[in-house]
C-alpha cells in the first residue's frame, strides 16, 4: 500500500503525471460547472412550474372565491328588497355565485391537497353550506314577511364578511405572495454557477500556462476550446436568467400594480353593494360611514390602477370602471348625504336594486363587470409573462450539459497529445 | 429435514406478516362536527347591564313630568326649545325595533313599519306637526343593546367618546322600543321616561310543549337567551346567581345584541329557551307557531318612552299626547288591534306625575 502511494507521488512529480493531473482537473472543473448549472436550472424550472401550474391557479381560485362570495352577499340581501317578480333572478345569481365559489375551492383543493393552503380551503369548504343554509332560511322567512328572516340574513352576512371573506382574503394574499416569491426567486441571478464557472476558467487558465511552460507550445487548442465552451455556457445561462428575470418581473409587476388594486377595488365594490341593502334590512350604526368609505377606497384604488395601466384600451377599460363608480357615488347621494327629507324605504330599495333610467344594469354591476374584465386581462398578462419566464429557462439544462461535457472532453483532448508523447 | 421445514415455515410467516404490515392502508376520513355559526354580539357568558352607583326606586323612575306645565303659544301650539328644534328640522326621529311583531316591525315588502309602538310614534308626530304626514316621522331601527345610547345626553356622549363602537350610533329624539322603566337607566344613559303606557311581564318561551318546563329554574344546565343590556338578562342572571349562591345546578344565561336573534337561535337548537318580555314572545310565537310561550310570568314591569333628561318640554309634550290617546281611546284601539287575544293583552296604565 505504501509503495503504491509512493509510486503515485513519484509519478505525479514527473511531467507526464502532472499533465494527467492537469487534464483531470480541467475536465472535473468543466463537469462541475455543468452539474451545478444543471441543478440550478432544474431548481428554477421547478419554481416556475410550481408558479405556473399551481400558484397561478390557487391565487386565481382564491380571488374568485372572494369575489363570488362578496357578490353572493350583495345578492342575498338585494333579493329581499325587490318584488316577487325579480327575486328569483337575484336568488339564481346568488346560487350561481355560491356554485362558482365551491368550484373554485374544488380547484384550490385539487391543486394543493396537502399544502399550506389546505387548512384555509378546508375552513372555507366547511363554512359554505352553513352560509347557504342561513341565507335560504332567511329568504324563506322573508317571503312570508317574518322579521326573523332578517336575523338569519344578518347572521349569514356576518358569517360571510366576518369569517369567510377574511379567510378567502388570507388565502388569496398568501398564494399571490407565494407566486411572486417563486417568480422573483426563479429570476434571480445564478451566482453559485457563475462562481464555479469563474473557478473553472481559472483552472483552465492555469492549465494552459502550465502546458505552455512545460511543453513550450504556447497555445493549446483543446484547453482554449474548453474555456470558450465554459464561457459560452455562462453567457447562455446569464442570458436565459436575464430573460427569465425580465418576464418574471413583468408578471409580478402586473400582479402588484394592476391585479391586486383592481381586485381590492372590486371586492370593496361588492361589499358596498351589500352595504346598501344592509342599511335597509338590518341597519347598523355606522352603515353610511362604511358605505361612503368603501366607495371612496374603491375609487382611489381604481384611479391608482388606471395610472399604472398601459395607455390605450387597457387604461380606458380601468377608467370606465372609475366612471361607473363615480356615477354610482352620485346616484347614492340620496343615501350618503344628510338631507331634510330622506328617501323612503321603497325609494331607497328602488335606488339600490334598479338601474338608472338610461342604463340596463346598476352602476354597482357595471363597476363589477368592468373591473372583472380588467382583472381577467391583467391576470392573463401576468400568467403569459410567467409562462414566458418558464420558456426562457426551457432547454437551458440540456445546453449546459452538452456544452460543459464538450468542454471537459476538449480539455482532455487538448492535453492528450502532450501526455501521449511521454508514452511513445 | 423437519427442522428445516419448520424454519422455512416460520420465515414465510414472518415475511407474510411484514408484507401485511407494509401494505398501504387507505386514509380514513376524519370525523368532524359541523361548524356552529353564532350571530354577531352573541355572548355565551352574559353579563349584567351597567348599574350606576346611585339609583332611586323603579317606582319613582316612572313618575314623569306633568303635561299641565307645558307652555303653549297663543294659538295653542305646545312650545319649548326641543320642540322648536324638531319643528325646524321638520322631522321627528324615533328609535324603534323592526323585528318585534305586534309591537314594532317592518314589512319587508313595503318597508312600512307597523305595530302598537309605531302607532304611538305616529301619534306623537301627528301631535307635533299637526298633520298625518309619513315624511314627518323618521323611524330609526337600532339593536336592543344599543337603543338607549341613541339619546343625545351628556352620559351617552361620554360613553361614545370612550367606546369607538358607539361613535356612529345615530341620534334620536326618543326611543319607543319596549323600554322597561328602571331607575338604573336614568343615571346610566341620562334619560327620563314618559308616563308608562303599558304594563307587561317577563315570560319564557321554549321549542316544544312536551318538555316539562314551568319556570327558568327547570332549565338547569341549559341555555336561556335574552337581549344584551335588557332588564331580562339582568333577571335571568339574578336567577343564575341565586342558584349559584345556594350551590344548586344553574341555568346558562346567554345574550344577543338584538333580542330577535334569540328566536333564530331557538329555531336552530342553539339555545333551549328565550327569557324576555311576554309581548315580544307573543310576537315571536306569531312567526313560529311551533314554539310555546309558557304560563310563567315574572314581576311586572312598566314600559315608557325614553327621552334625554334635559328635554323637559318634549317629555311633557309626549305625556300630553299619551294622555290624549288614552282619553280618545286610540291607545286602547291600537292595543286591541295588535293584541287581539284578551288573555295575552297588555294592561294600559294611567299616568302618574312627579309634579
Amino acid at each position: 500500500m505504501v509503495s503504491v502511494r509512493g509510486e503515485l507521488a513519484a509519478y505525479l512529480r514527473r511531467t507526464e503525471g502532472r499533465l494527467v493531473l492537469v487534464a483531470a482537473s480541467s475536465a472535473v472543473a468543466a463537469l462541475l460547472v455543468g452539474v451545478v448549472g444543471v441543478t440550478a436550472v432544474h431548481g428554477r424550472q421547478d419554481q416556475l412550474d410550481e408558479a405556473v401550474d399551481r400558484r397561478v391557479a390557487l391565487a386565481a381560485a382564491a380571488l374568485d372565491v372572494y369575489r363570488d362570495l362578496a357578490d353572493a352577499d350583495a345578492y342575498s340581501l338585494n333579493a329581499v328588497l325587490v318584488g316577487p317578480q325579480q327575486a328569483p333572478d337575484l336568488q339564481k345569481r346568488f346560487r350561481q355565485d355560491v356554485f362558482d365559489a365551491a368550484d373554485a375551492l374544488r380547484v384550490a383543493s385539487a391543486r394543493d391537497p396537502e399544502g399550506t393552503s389546505s387548512a384555509k380551503v378546508r375552513e372555507l369548504t366547511d363554512l359554505l353550506p352553513e352560509y347557504v343554509r342561513l341565507v335560504e332560511v332567511g329568504w324563506s322567512n322573508a317571503r312570508t314577511n317574518q322579521p326573523v328572516g332578517t336575523s338569519y340574513l344578518s347572521q349569514a352576512s356576518f358569517l360571510v364578511r366576518g369569517r369567510i371573506l377574511v379567510v378567502a382574503d388570507d388565502l388569496q394574499r398568501e398564494q399571490t405572495e407565494a407566486l411572486k416569491a417563486a417568480q422573483v426567486s426563479a429570476g434571480s441571478p445564478t451566482w453559485a454557477v457563475f462562481a464555479v464557472g469563474v473557478l473553472a476558467l481559472g483552472v483552465l487558465l492555469l492549465a494552459h500556462r502550465f502546458v505552455a511552460r512545460r511543453t513550450r507550445r504556447r497555445f493549446n487548442v483543446g484547453l482554449a476550446a474548453s474555456a470558450a465552451l465554459v464561457l459560452v455556457a455562462m453567457v447562455w445561462l446569464a442570458t436565459a436568467s436575464a430573460f427569465t428575470a425580465g418576464h418574471a418581473s413583468d408578471s409580478v409587476r402586473e400582479l402588484d400594480e394592476l391585479v391586486a388594486p383592481l381586485a381590492k377595488a372590486r371586492n370593496e365594490g361588492r361589499l358596498a353593494d351589500g352595504d346598501e341593502a344592509r342599511m335597509l334590512i338590518f341597519p347598523k350604526a355606522d352603515d353610511v360611514r362604511r358605505l361612503r368609505g368603501a366607495l371612496e377606497s374603491a375609487a382611489s384604488g381604481i384611479d391608482g390602477a388606471a395610472e399604472q395601466a398601459p395607455p390605450g384600451e387597457e387604461r380606458d377599460q380601468v377608467r370606465r370602471a372609475g366612471d361607473a363608480l363615480r356615477s354610482w357615488r352620485a346616484h347614492d347621494d340620496l343615501l350618503l348625504e344628510p338631507r331634510l327629507s330622506p328617501p323612503t324605504y321603497e325609494e331607497t330599495a328602488v335606488l339600490i336594486t334598479r338601474p338608472a333610467d338610461d342604463q340596463t344594469t346598476t352602476y354597482a354591476q357595471q363597476v363589477d363587470e368592468h373591473l372583472s374584465a380588467a382583472i381577467r386581462l391583467h391576470t392573463k398578462h401576468s400568467v403569459a409573462s410567467a409562462v414566458s419566464a418558464r420558456g426562457s429557462m426551457a432547454g437551458v439544462d440540456v445546453v449546459l450539459a452538452v456544452l460543459l461535457t464538450a468542454a471537459a472532453a476538449a480539455a482532455v483532448a487538448g492535453l492528450w497529445p502532450r501526455i501521449a508523447e511521454y508514452y511513445r | 429435514m423437519r427442522a428445516a421445514t419448520r424454519a422455512s415455515t416460520a420465515v414465510v410467516a414472518v415475511l407474510a406478516c411484514l408484507a401485511a404490515c407494509a401494505a398501504p392502508t387507505p386514509p380514513l376520513r376524519e370525523d368532524r362536527p359541523a361548524p356552529v355559526i353564532l350571530p354577531q354580539g352573541y355572548a355565551s357568558e352574559a353579563v349584567h347591564p351597567p348599574e350606576p352607583a346611585k339609583c332611586v326606586s323603579n317606582a319613582d323612575a316612572g313618575l314623569s313630568l306633568n303635561p299641565a306645565a307645558l307652555l303653549h303659544a297663543p294659538d295653542g301650539t305646545p312650545t319649548g326649545p326641543k320642540l322648536a328644534e324638531i319643528r325646524e328640522r321638520g322631522r321627528l326621529t324615533v328609535g324603534v325595533s323592526q323585528t318585534t311583531p305586534l309591537s314594532s316591525r317592518r314589512d319587508l315588502a313595503t318597508g312600512e313599519m307597523e305595530g302598537f309602538e309605531v302607532d304611538i310614534a305616529k301619534g306623537i308626530a301627528r301631535g307635533l306637526f299637526g298633520v298625518d304626514d309619513a315624511s314627518r316621522l323618521s323611524l330609526v331601527t337600532v339593536p336592543t343593546d344599543r337603543r338607549l345610547f341613541t339619546l343625545d345626553t351628556t352620559e351617552n356622549r361620554a360613553a361614545r367618546a370612550d367606546d369607538e363602537n358607539l361613535r356612529d350610533i345615530p341620534s334620536v329624539d326618543m326611543v319607543i322600543a319596549d323600554v322597561s322603566v328602571t331607575c338604573g337607566r336614568v343615571d346610566t344613559y341620562g334619560l327620563k321616561y314618559s308616563a308608562p303606557y303599558l304594563a307587561t311581564n317577563t315570560g319564557l318561551m321554549v321549542r316544544d310543549k312536551g318538555e316539562r318546563i314551568d319556570e327558568p329554574k327547570d332549565l338547569v344546565g341549559r341555555k336561556v337567551c335574552s337581549g344584551a343590556g335588557t332588564t331580562n338578562i339582568d333577571e335571568i342572571l339574578d336567577i343564575r346567581d341565586d342558584q349559584r349562591a345556594h350551590g344548586l345546578p344553574e341555568v346558562i344565561p346567554v345574550s344577543t345584541s338584538d333580542t330577535s336573534d334569540c328566536l333564530m337561535l331557538l329555531q336552530q337548537g342553539l339555545v333551549d329557551a328565550i327569557y324576555t318580555d311576554v309581548l315580544i314572545l307573543e310576537g315571536f310565537h306569531t312567526q313560529d307557531p311551533g314554539t310555546v310561550v309558557l304560563g310563567y310570568r315574572n314581576k311586572e314591569s312598566r314600559v315608557g318612552v325614553a327621552m334625554a333628561k334635559q328635554d323637559d318640554d318634549l317629555i311633557r309634550f309626549v305625556n300630553e299626547v299619551l294622555e290624549g290617546m288614552r282619553a280618545n281611546g286610540s291607545m286602547e284601539r291600537s292595543r286591541d288591534r295588535w293584541y287581539p287575544d284578551p288573555a295575552t293583552r297588555p294592561k294600559l296604565l294611567a299616568a302618574t306625575y312627579v309634579d
